[in-house]
This record gives C-alpha cells, sequence and structure tokens, in this order.
C-alpha cells in the first residue's frame, strides 16, 4: 500500500469518507465537507466516538474530547486532522 | 390482579447450534446421529488441556447487517439470529401489539468475548482504544436488549441467569409473565458464546470437562460408562409463547403446550450436584404438578444429561424420585451427546428438541452410549429415534451451578 499524503485535506476526506462507511455503513447521502455528522450523515453520538476513535489509529494522532465536540461537520474533522497531521511531521 | 390459567402454546421456534444453523437442520442432524463436536484449530488451544468444542455450524455474522454485527457480542450475534428465525416461524409481526410482547432472553456468561477481548486492548492500547460500545456489548442483558430491540418488544426485556439452567429459566419467566397478564407474546430463550481459553481453563480445572481431544464426535457421551465431563458449545435457541386464544385468534400454528414449569435450588453446594438429587426431583414434581399431570403421563425426557461422571448419575436419581416406577418406561434422550454443552443455551435449544419431539412424535437419538453405567436404570434411546404420544408429557431438564434446577413440562396442544 503507497503512504496517503495525510497534509492533503482531499486526501484525509477520501479516507474519513471511507472510516465513516466503514463504521456507520453505507450513507444515503453524499459525504461531503459540509456534511453535519448528526442531522445530514445520521451519526448518533456512539458511532462517533468509535468513528474517532479509527480516526486516531488510522491517522496516527490524538484527538482530545475538547476537539471532538467542535467536529460538527465532516469538513471540520478533516482540517483538524489535517493540521494535527502537519504538526506531528512538523515536529518530528 | 388476574391470574391467567389459560393455555400457554409454543408459536414459533429458532436455533443456530453446533449442529445446524436452524432448528430444524439441528434437529434433522439430531436425529440423523450426528455429532457438532469438533477439534479447537485455532493456535490459542494448543497449550490446553481440552482442545474440543461444539462451535456454531452457521457464523452469525454471515447472516447479520455487517454494521450491525459489529456492534453485538457475538453472543448477541446468535441471540438475534435464533430469535428471528423464531419470530419469522410465528408469524407475529404485525399482529401483535408491542407494548405487550416481552422479551426474555438468557445467557449464562454474556458478552466474556468482549470482556476480554477489551482488557486486552485496555492493557497493550491503552484506554483512549477501547469501543464506546464495549459495555453495551459485554453486560449480561446485552442479548435480551438486542433482541428486544430486533422485534419492537415493549412489555419488558429479561435476563435470567443461572448458569447452566438459564435457558430453561428464560422459558419458565415467559411461562409466568403470560399466566401474570404482563405480556401476551414472550420472545424467550437463551444465548452463549463463551468458547475461549479463559472458560475453557476455568471448567478445566473443576475437572467438569472432557479431556478427550483425540476422539471429539466422542468425547460427550452420557450415561455411557466412559463419560469423563461434558464439552462446551455455542449457540442459540428462541421460542415464542402466547395464550392459546391469542394464538388461535391470529390464525397461529401452534407447535405444543408449555405446561408446566418448576424451579427449586439445591442449597446443597455451589458446583456439586446433591447427590440424591432432591432438587432436582422437586423441579419436576413442580412442573408435572402445574401441569396437571401425572407421572404417567410422562412420555419422554430430554434429560440435561451433560456426561459429567457425577451429575448424570444424581439426574437419574431424581427422575426415579420424581416419577416412581414408570420412571424406567420413559424414553430418556441426553442430546448434549450430539452438541455438547451450551451452558446458558442449553434449556433453550433443548426446549426446542422437546417442542419437536411432540410435534415429530418422536424422541431422538443419544449417540455414544456404547455401554450405559449400571448406576443409570433408565430407557435412554440409543441410536435410532423412538415414537413417542404426542399428546403426552415431555419434561425437559436444566441444572445449573449455584444449585439452580429448572423443569419444564410440554405436551401436545389439546385442542
Amino acid at each position: 500500500m503507497t503512504e496517503l499524503n495525510l497534509t492533503d485535506s482531499a486526501t484525509v476526506l477520501a479516507a474519513m469518507t471511507e472510516i465513516i462507511e466503514e463504521i456507520a455503513g453505507p450513507r444515503s447521502v453524499e459525504i461531503t465537507r459540509e456534511a453535519t455528522f448528526d442531522d445530514a450523515l445520521g451519526v448518533d453520538s456512539l458511532t462517533m466516538v468509535e468513528i474517532i476513535v479509527v480516526a486516531e489509529e488510522r491517522f496516527e494522532i490524538k484527538i482530545p474530547d475538547s476537539a471532538f465536540a467542535d467536529m460538527t461537520t465532516v469538513g471540520a474533522a478533516v482540517d483538524y486532522i489535517t493540521e494535527t497531521v502537519k504538526r506531528a511531521k512538523a515536529s518530528a | 390482579m388476574t391470574f391467567s390459567t389459560e393455555a400457554v402454546v409454543v408459536t414459533g421456534i429458532g436455533a443456530t447450534t453446533p449442529l445446524g444453523g436452524t432448528a430444524e437442520s439441528s434437529w434433522n442432524r439430531l436425529l440423523a446421529g450426528d455429532s457438532g463436536i469438533t477439534r479447537i484449530t485455532a493456535d490459542w488451544a494448543q497449550d490446553l488441556p481440552v482442545q474440543i468444542a461444539g462451535m456454531a455450524t452457521v457464523e452469525p455474522t454471515e447472516l447479520l447487517d455487517r454494521v450491525q454485527a459489529r456492534r453485538w457480542d457475538r453472543s448477541q450475534q446468535l441471540a438475534v439470529v435464533a430469535a428471528r428465525e423464531a419470530w419469522t416461524d410465528s408469524n407475529a409481526e404485525g399482529s401483535v401489539d408491542t407494548e405487550r410482547l416481552a422479551v426474555a432472553f438468557a445467557s449464562g456468561i454474556g458478552g466474556i468475548q468482549t470482556l476480554l477481548a477489551s482488557y486486552d486492548t485496555l492493557n497493550e492500547r491503552g484506554p483512549s482504544r477501547i469501543s464506546p460500545l464495549a459495555v453495551t456489548m459485554l453486560m449480561p442483558n446485552g442479548p435480551a436488549a438486542a433482541v428486544g430491540l430486533d422485534i419492537g418488544a415493549r412489555a419488558g426485556v429479561h435476563t435470567p441467569v443461572s448458569a447452566c439452567a438459564s435457558g430453561s429459566e428464560a422459558i419458565s419467566l415467559g411461562l409466568d409473565l403470560i399466566r401474570l397478564g404482563r405480556a401476551d407474546v414472550v420472545l424467550c430463550g437463551g444465548t452463549e458464546a463463551g468458547i475461549h481459553p479463559l472458560t475453557i481453563a476455568g471448567f478445566a480445572a473443576m475437572r467438569a470437562l472432557s479431556t478427550r481431544n483425540d476422539e471429539p464426535e466422542a468425547a460427550s457421551r452420557p450415561y455411557d460408562k466412559g463419560r469423563d465431563g461434558f464439552v462446551m458449545g455455542e449457540g442459540a435457541g428462541a421460542l415464542v409463547l402466547e395464550r392459546r386464544s391469542h394464538a388461535i385468534a391470529r390464525g397461529a400454528t401452534i407447535y405444543a403446550e408449555v405446561a408446566g414449569a418448576g424451579i427449586t435450588s439445591d442449597a446443597f453446594h455451589v458446583a456439586a450436584p446433591d447427590p440424591e438429587g432432591r432438587g432436582a426431583s422437586r423441579a419436576i414434581s413442580i412442573a408435572l404438578s402445574e401441569a396437571d399431570a401425572a407421572a404417567a403421563d410422562v412420555v419422554h425426557i430430554n434429560a440435561h444429561a451433560t456426561s459429567t461422571p457425577v451429575g448424570d448419575i444424581a439426574e437419574s436419581t431424581a427422575i426415579h424420585d420424581a416419577l416412581g416406577a414408570h420412571a424406567a418406561d420413559v424414553a430418556v434422550s441426553a442430546t448434549k451427546a450430539a452438541t455438547g454443552h451450551l451452558l446458558g443455551a442449553a434449556g433453550a435449544i433443548e426446549a426446542v428438541f422437546s417442542v419437536l419431539a411432540i410435534k415429530n412424535a418422536i424422541a431422538p437419538p443419544t449417540r455414544n452410549l456404547d455401554s450405559q453405567d449400571d448406576e443409570i436404570n433408565l430407557d435412554v434411546v440409543r441410536v435410532q429415534g423412538r415414537s413417542i404420544d404426542p399428546k403426552g408429557v415431555v419434561l425437559s431438564t436444566s441444572f445449573g451451578f449455584g444449585g439452580h434446577n429448572v423443569a419444564l413440562a410440554f405436551r401436545g396442544d389439546r385442542g
């Protein structure tokens, strides 16, 4: 498997889409940056925690509860992950 | 308070067992004298003193939605598979008020695989890696809750836990709920998915398990002189119960009547059976009394008979004590010879077999009985099934660590 460029937000969006569909099952609507997890995608709070646990593992980052609360849209999650991965690479 | 004395009947059955993925396929292989016991080939078993078990023949995940299955412990997956079969079989969907629909689904151990796997995750990868669903997957009422959600039951969801008597106690509870007017329909049963190195090591430490690793299919041999313990199995069984008039009103097919239940406790020892089988005998007598039946009415017993040296003798003593001279004339079957011991699911599976014995008017065979123990003076059905009178009473007995004794009495619908 080729390594993904996780500092690129389009790549992170694709990876997040995959995680969401893996955990919550195929969605009836398209997973876009603007989509809200609860209303648009129908992801309940426990499922959201599952998605975050898998995302932490896949992106090799920590997502603290404080950040988690602001991730109401897919875009917000993608931006947080992209920035965190960038910072981790910069300090590595 | 109203207490209904009307007959309670079985209108749906389901099972997923080491013999088959449905009640019918399990029953057919039981009649054919097949065994569901195999060698455990996984690496984790190679250092264990016991390396045999009865694994479910059909992987529950193959029948369930992928996302849903991931949110259920294996004990919940098996429970839902058996419950759906029974529910579909009863044809009750849409014709039952869900506020009058209850669930009584037992388990002996609950979500132990989730519990232990989560603990490994905690130790190896830290608390942030624990699934937010770990608790709902490992709690003992998890299977009952999953079944209740699946069929939309709103009159209460219950989980009797009484070790290897749990499945029978769930059916007894289902009968009570209907008699007490707390529900019109109860989906009851039992599930177990406890095949894991820890449980095997624990039961092996008690010297409760057969160590006949080289002959898996011959290892579970109730009543045989060569028996040396039980073989663990996994699976689930389910039955739909309702008042007879309720079943008739909605045009349901009736398998049999649940005529009575008897529950007692030994107050003797936490694991060893009372050698005189007094508690077990009283459970049988109470079940018969509730069924308004006499010992002479009993035509068949699906015995608990796990294949342990002392347990099988104690139960035989109890049967003689409860039925008197008639005990020697009853067709006794020990179906754990084929399925292994499904612990908290055993009573439910055996209730399904008892109901099918009535429906088909046949007592199933007991495999591996080559040389019957001299201390067991019972007429055991051996290689071939034997015809029984379906209007007679069929008993199913279950006993569990903790001194739990449950006897259930079934009989053909009397119309």
